[in-house]
């Protein structure tokens, strides 16, 4: 049996044959593959504040 | 084409909506276990996320910096051995059918099942009933196999980055979201392999830049190929369950050894289990 072959769920040894196949392995690691990261956060963009546009005060620390 | 959703970028407000909802989600499986009365079994079908299948385990630790990762013919007799007593094992029809769908030659069906998981969370009282049915199913061959697992696994999977990160600052986006002690979820089920060179495409993935994850964890089935000759077999699967908690412990550069000898560099995210 090749990699790109699933066994037969009816069989009663299924799990002792079966192999991640090329489908599978294409999807997750292939060229458009991967997995989706953990979800991130978008940067918070600091709103300007009013009056003048040329503040350079640096951001408050968090 | 990617099969399957594309990476996104969240609000901070729609991150903490979800982390809260997992949160919740987590304790009602707490209650489900406390409550009396129940068999494993219906405790099981009631839970959000599957339960760790794993029994004892021997912990290992993530290699070296500098240490070429490959894996070796002793780790892959140990993990064919874990696979053959699950072969061994009495699965349920009904549970190898559910899993041949989802993890069979298209990978349509788990694209499908894993971005309907992601945009619920998680919860998978939040999808159909049939694909409920077959998501548990899929849980239980996992959490079958898994019982079989003797040492924690050091897995890798590549990571696919939003719009916008690319060879120049994809270290800084690792770093700026996924810094030490950061808790990361896998809502969904994540396809890894025990060989970093194979879950790097091979050597051939066209992108020299994309960042694997490597990860250390007792959960999850290798799904694997036995080796016929002397050396490890390129094809070193290994499927982890939804519903995993894990934790940042570095972002690193690290060495990958290609079956044909060779070194090359990639850029990893660490993660290791978040124990309950």
């Amino acid at each position: 049996m090749t990699d790109n072959q699933v066994p037969d769920p009816e069989e009663p040894d299924f799990f002792a044959k079966y192999t991640m196949p090329q489908g599978i392995r294409d999807f997750a690691f292939g060229p458009s593959g991967g997995t989706p990261p953990p979800r991130v956060v978008r940067p918070v963009r600091r709103p300007k504040p009013s009056g003048s546009t040329d503040d350079r005060t640096p951001p408050d620390q968090p | 084409m990617p099969v399957g959703k594309n990476p996104e970028m969240l609000d901070e407000a729609v991150k903490q909506s979800r982390d809260s909802t997992r949160g919740g989600l987590r304790e009602l499986d707490q209650m489900v276990e406390n409550r009396g009365g129940l068999t494993r079994h219906i405790k099981d079908e009631n839970r959000a996320m599957p339960r760790d299948g794993t029994g004892d385990v021997r912990s290992r630790q993530l290699p070296a910096d500098g240490e070429p990762r490959r894996i070796t013919a002793y780790r892959q007799r140990i993990l064919n051995t874990q696979k053959t007593a699950f072969g061994r094992q009495k699965v349920p029809v009904r549970v190898r059918r559910a899993f041949a769908a989802v993890f069979g030659s298209d990978p349509q069906e788990l694209a499908r099942i894993n971005d309907l998981l992601a945009d619920n969370v998680g919860d998978v009282e939040a999808v159909d009933e049939d694909t409920a049915r077959k998501v548990r199913r899929v849980d239980r061959a996992l959490r079958m196999g898994e019982a079989h697992n003797v040492a924690d696994n050091i897995v890798y999977t590549p990571i696919r980055p939003p719009h916008g990160v690319n060879s120049g600052n994809v270290t800084g986006w690792l770093n700026r979201n996924f810094g030490d002690e950061t808790e990361v979820n896998f809502d969904r089920y994540t396809v890894t392999s025990h060989s970093a060179y194979e879950a790097d495409g091979s050597g051939a993935a066209g992108a020299p830049w994309r960042p694997l994850c490597e990860i250390v964890t007792r959960r999850g089935v290798y799904v694997g190929n036995a080796p016929t000759s002397k050396g490890p077999h390129p094809n070193a699967g290994h499927y982890l369950p939804r519903g995993l908690r894990l934790r940042c412990v570095g972002v690193k550069t690290i060495p990958i050894t290609a079956p044909d000898g060779t070194t090359y560099e990639r850029t990893v995210l660490q993660l290791e289990d978040l124990s309950d």
